[in-house]
């Protein structure tokens, strides 16, 4: 992890891009994801690229909407399972 | 659902987001009911299964795309959790441990409608081709759009087209929102392989979406009748003709105040004047800097004709 940083502390933009997940993840060591939020503080490109990650991420991980999408456009009656439910309480 | 809503901030990404609670019962009873279903009583193994039916859907159905797939899934999990849960010995990791039975399900599923699928698929790959994209005009897309049949469409597509072994990782950790420890625990891989999946089914996904987040979400206004309003609004106060003629005085601040509100308003809705002006002023920046430009080692010592 040492090479990623220069001696002034500084990270490439190459190194933001790969390691985007991980540092969003807080998985680097301290130095370099401290280097890293300095590197995406002040640029622009590197910043667009954790945005439009962030943007697509909470398009995904809302459960709630999830399942409206879900009993919307998949399931026409509401979840099947229940009735599975009380079969196998039966069982 | 038995389990309460809230919301919460995803670690690390900070996104918001509706996460069912992972853990519906107390730490002290969970165990007493875990061992209640252990000896049979089936009111118990429901109680115990029952709040997790919709989250394992929802992975089922991702993974697979298929609501009778993903019915099966659900099915064969609540059963094999039944069968086999003299095996649980945490009862805290119950939601990762049944995940662990859907995912295995899942992918058993995957494999009877393929000859074959890997879910090892660590090959080398170039996160380069993801990376040189112009993202900074990306709006923001609220999350309940997944709702619109045509967001669900194009997340399913791109989630279908992500390779298996990415898809789960990615389903565990981004919609199902595990932890990278409890994905690998579940998939029973190590934490690095986690990230490395991970990492390359955002930038796809990212890229793969791209367009929902670029165009206008409004499909009751046709496109076309819109691209020319805008074109017309646009022309109404400068030409494109005219930003380009302009750019370099622009640039250096040398046109009159009006002309440059016009420009600057143009530049606002017109992409492609703001391409030419975001790349002339780059070139600038480039060759004016008051550094000393060093030739590469290459064409040192060349002769350059006259």
């Amino acid at each position: 992890m040492g090479r990623d940083i220069s001696r002034s502390g500084k990270v490439k933009c190459k190194t933001v891009i790969r390691e985007l997940t991980n540092y969003m993840e807080g998985r680097l060591s301290e130095p370099l994801q401290s280097a890293i939020e300095d590197h995406i503080k002040s640029c622009r490109d590197c910043s667009a690229q954790m945005e439009t990650t962030r943007k697509m991420l909470h398009l995904v991980g809302d459960e709630q909407a999830w399942l409206n999408a879900l009993e919307r456009h998949v399931l026409k009656k509401p979840a099947a399972t229940s009735e599975d439910a009380a079969h196998k309480k039966e069982l | 659902m038995a389990s309460a809503n809230t919301p919460t901030i995803c670690q690390g990404c900070e996104v918001t987001v509706l996460k069912q609670e992972a853990d519906p019962f107390p730490p002290e009873e969970i165990m007493t009911v875990v061992e209640r279903a252990k000896e049979g009583d089936v009111d118990a193994f429901w109680r115990l299964v029952e709040p997790f039916q919709q989250c394992l859907y929802v992975t089922a159905y991702s993974m697979l795309r298929n609501a009778g797939d993903a019915e099966e899934v659900v099915q064969e999990t609540m059963l094999k959790a039944l069968k086999h849960l003299d095996q649980l010995k945490d009862g805290h990791r119950f939601r990762g441990w049944l995940m662990t039975i859907a995912t295995n399900e899942a992918r058993m599923i995957m494999r009877k409608g393929m000859k074959e699928v890997s879910f090892e698929d660590d090959a080398e790959w170039d996160p380069k081709i993801f990376s040189l994209r112009d993202y900074a005009d990306w709006k923001d897309v609220p999350s309940d759009a997944l709702e619109r049949k045509e967001v669900w469409e194009a997340v399913h597509r791109a989630m279908q087209s992500l390779s298996p072994a990415c898809r789960e990782v990615f389903v565990l950790r981004d919609v199902q929102h595990f932890t990278v420890p409890e994905v690998a625990d579940i998939l029973a891989i190590n934490e690095d392989k986690v990230s490395v999946r991970l990492h390359r089914a955002r930038l796809q996904m990212r890229d793969l979406l791209a367009p929902l987040f670029r165009e206008p979400l409004s499909p009751w206004i046709p496109m076309k009748m819109m691209a020319d309003m805008s074109a017309i609004m646009i022309h109404r106060l400068v030409s494109c003709k005219k930003v380009l003629r302009e750019i370099s005085s622009y640039i250096d601040g040398e046109v009159n105040p009006d002309l440059r509100a016009r420009i600057e308003e143009h530049l606002k809705y017109c992409r492609r004047c703001k391409l030419v002006l975001n790349t002339t002023r780059k070139i600038l920046y480039l060759v004016a800097d008051d550094k000393v430009l060093i030739p590469p080692f290459a064409i040192k010592g060349r002769q350059i004709p006259h």
